[in-house]
This record gives structure tokens, sequence and C-alpha cells, in this order.
């Protein structure tokens, strides 16, 4: 079925392998979230990782910056489509910080918290990837807070909604559980080129 | 792709002023929504392009069609091909109404609604679901630039016998104007009763709801706050 007098704006020269389907290109960076932006001092920042209500370990923003952190370019995919590519980010990857910590991981699921309470779920596997990072610099610039800040979560292969701002918790589960948007309806994992939006 | 699309049809065009209009779309095998949620529209080119955008849906619910309100972008893909192009008798394709979260299912409690331009638009589907239910109050707080942009004021302004419209112009006031004026400010919620309403939901441009929720955090701290973003100005 085609829309009559619809032509779109073709998109023509555009690398139509880099968008997943259903995405379209945005040059903006729109904000998605579902609450106020809390207002956080990076001084203040932690995180904590834990298993079965007992905390395994804190980092706080003075131990994170002494981890070796990685750049990255990566093309952004968000569930409402629009899709931005090349956006460049600053952090440590969750790997890093957990071999820092030296920490065994307990289990094969992960619920992220926010400090607003936000809360997503995560296989391990993907918790760990080379690219999943704790950022704290979005186009060489600190996060802002809108976008995050001052440190947010970062699972470039998945949805964007995946990829936790104001990022306080981690805490690893036995058993996969569906987090704020999952609760809402969207997809437990979230995989774009798979156009997993809703479950 | 993993989601079902309905057809849909443009069953009517109503130009509201240089930047908004509202369309209804008679929607084949409709089953209604829950006031709040949205529709992703998929328009689709000859050479099969299709571009997706999601609409808040502004009519009340039914099983026949929905109506959404769109704000004209310059040079938006979607927006642009519906203000300026549209026409009855258009075939295009509709989602199932998505989002669980910036909803108003049943009203049993107090709430306020903050809009900012066409983010009237999810507020105009609750408030028309809430005439078989009075007891409860929706409070509307609406900015505009002009008054053309004040969706439904002659409707609003007649049900306002409770004090529970509150219109803001903020750049082209006519003369009689009585109404509020000028940008969002922590005034405008002075007069409310702070301890009775249990939810605020906020909606318009992603800047207007950031500034909203400045506001408002300190307004009403207890509160749950509940946002939804269309968009970069
Ligand atoms: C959940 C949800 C509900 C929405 N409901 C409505 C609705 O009821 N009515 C409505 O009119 N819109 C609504 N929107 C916004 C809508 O989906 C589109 O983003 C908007 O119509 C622009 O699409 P476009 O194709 O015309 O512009 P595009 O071609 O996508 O964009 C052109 C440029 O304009 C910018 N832009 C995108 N949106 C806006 C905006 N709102 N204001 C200013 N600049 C913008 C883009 O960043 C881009 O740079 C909603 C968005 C969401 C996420």
């Amino acid at each position: 079925m085609v829309t009559r007098g619809f032509f779109g704006k073709g998109n023509d020269d555009l690398d139509k392998k880099r968008l997943p389907p259903g995405q379209y290109l945005e040059n903006r960076f729109p904000v998605l979230s579902a609450e106020p932006t809390p207002d956080i001092n990076l001084l203040d920042w932690k995180l904590s990782f834990s298993y079965n209500n007992e905390i395994m370990a804190e980092i706080d923003w003075n131990s994170l910056n002494k981890i070796k952190s990685t750049e990255l370019t990566k093309d952004i995919h968000c569930v409402t489509r629009w899709t931005k590519f090349d956006m460049n980010w600053r952090g440590v990857s969750v790997q890093n910080i957990i071999k820092s910590l030296d920490l065994e991981v307990p289990s094969d699921w992960v619920m992220i918290g926010a400090s607003t309470g936000y809360t997503t779920n995560l296989p391990t596997e993907d918790l760990l990837r080379e690219f999943t990072l704790i950022a704290y610099e979005y186009e060489k610039k600190p996060i802002t807070p809108e976008h995050g800040g001052p440190i947010r979560l970062l699972v470039p292969h998945l949805y964007f909604w995946k990829s936790a701002k104001w990022v306080s918790s981690i805490s690893f589960i036995d058993e996969d559980k569906p987090g704020f948007w999952e609760n809402y309806g969207y997809h437990m994992y979230g995989d774009p080129w798979k156009e997993q939006r809703y479950s | 792709m993993n989601q079902h699309f309905f057809k849909a049809k443009i069953s009517s065009k109503k130009i509201i002023n240089a930047e908004l209009c509202l369309i209804r779309l008679s929607v084949d095998g409709w089953k209604g929504h829950i006031p709040g949620q949205y529709v992703e529209i998929c328009l689709t080119a000859q050479n099969d392009y299709k571009a997706y955008r999601p609409y808040s849906i502004a009519s009340k619910p039914n099983n026949k069609y929905i109506e959404i309100l769109i704000e004209r972008i310059p040079e938006g893909e979607v927006s642009t091909y519906f203000y300026d192009i549209s026409d009855i008798g258009d075939e295009l394709l509709v989602s199932k109404p998505l989002g669980q979260f910036f909803i108003l299912p049943i009203i049993d409690k107090d709430v306020i609604l903050i809009a900012g331009g066409s983010g009237i638009a999810p507020f105009m589907s609750m408030i028309k679901n809430r005439y078989s239910n009075k007891k409860f109050q929706l409070t509307l707080f609406h900015w505009s630039k002009n008054f053309s942009g004040l969706v439904d004021y002659d409707v609003l302004i007649k049900q306002n016998e409770k004090r529970n419209y509150y219109p803001y112009i903020t750049q082209e006031i006519p003369d009689k104007w009585s109404k509020g004026t000028g940008r969002i400010n922590i005034k405008a919620f002075e007069k409310l009763n702070k301890n009775l309403y249990h939810k605020i939901f906020i909606c318009g441009s992603d800047t207007f709801v950031e500034n909203v929720n400045g506001i408002i955090k300190e307004t009403f701290p207890h509160r749950e706050i509940l946002n939804e973003r269309f968009g970069d100005v």
C-alpha cells in the first residue's frame, strides 16, 4: 500500500546497511526519559554491584577515573525509531571495572538501576561486552544531565533504553526479570537488528 | 517486522492554524485505546521507502477511528506530509496503541496535565474520556504561542466551572486576553491545593518538558511526575 503524495526525504545517499529495520536517521540527540532529570554531583556518584541483596563492591568517581578508559564511536538506535550515526563516547568498560574490583560474576542476568528508580535488565554476557561502558563523556564533553550525566550506562548494541541514564547499581540476579520499560511492554532483550521493540 | 499494522484512511483533516492540523484516520479493525497512548504511523513511498513516527492519540477511545494532532515541523518528513499534502482518502498504516506508562485508564484521583503546544494531544483524549466521571478533577495547563494554538479553547472554557483549565499565551497575545500570559512560571501553580493531586502529566517538546520538570519538582515534591517528550525544538 502506497501513501499518495508521500515521497519521503529519500535518504538516497544514505548508507542503508547502517540503518536497522524501521529506523530513520536523526541528526540531533532527542531526550527519552519517563521522569524528571535528577541533579547529581559527580563527587557524590557511586555505582554498586550486588547479589542477593548484598553489596559486593562499590565504586566512586575517583576510583573509576583511575581505570583505563575506552573511547568509542557508535551508531545508536532508539526504540522510538531514531538512529544517530557516529556518536562519540568515553567511559570505562564494565568488563574493566569488574576486573579492577576483582569481582566474580555470580549469575547470568543483571538488573541495572538508576538513582531515579529506573531499572532495566540485561544478560550478564551483554554487560561484559567490550563496548558496554560506564560512560562519562559524550563528544569529548561531560554528559549533560538530561542525557544521563554525569554518568550513564552505554550498551550500544541494544536499543537505547537499555543504556540506563544516571546509573547507580548493577544487581546480579539468578533469573531474568523485566525492568521499567520491559514491564510496560518493551522487549526483554531489545536487539535493533531483529527489531525487538515490544514483547 | 514483528509489529502488526492496521490499514487506515484519512477521513477528515482540519487545519487549526499555521502550524497545527487535526487528522482523523478511520482504522480497519481498530479496537480502541487507553487515553495517553500513542500510535506509530507508517507512510510508504512509491519506491517502498517507509517512514515511521509516533503520534499521540487525541480522540476519545472508540473502535472506528483515531485523531492525531500534528504540529508542522519545518522540513519535517512526516509532519509536512500531513500538514501540506495529505488529503481525505489517503491510505497509510497505523500500529496498535502503544505506551503503557503515560496513560490515564480510569480517573479515580485528581491529576494535573501540563501541555506545551501540540503536547496537548494525549490530554485531549484524557479529557474527552472523562465526561462520564465528574467526581474527580483533571486540571489542565496549556502553554501556547498564540490563541489559535489553544486547541479546544471554547469547549474547555465552557466546562471551566470548577476552575480546571488554565490557558497561557506566550507570544502573540490578543488585545482583550485576560487569561494567562508568559512562559511557564512557578506562579501558575500557586493557587492549587498541593495535597490534592496524585499524578502530574507533562507533555510537549523536550525543552518544554525539561523546564516544567524543574519547576514542578519544587512545587509538588512528592507527586508522581510522568513525562512524554515529542522531540527537540
Ligand atoms: C511518544 C511520542 C508522541 C508524539 N506525539 C506527537 C503528537 O501528538 N503530535 C506531534 O505533532 N508530534 C508528536 N511527536 C513527534 C513526532 O513523532 C515527530 O517527531 C514530529 O512530527 C517530527 O517528525 P517529522 O518527520 O515531521 O520531522 P523529521 O524529518 O523527523 O525531523 C526534522 C527535524 O525536526 C526535529 N524535530 C523532531 N520533532 C520535533 C518537534 N516536536 N519539535 C521541533 N523539532 C522537532 C528533528 O530533530 C529534525 O532535526 C511525538 C513523539 C513521540 C516520541
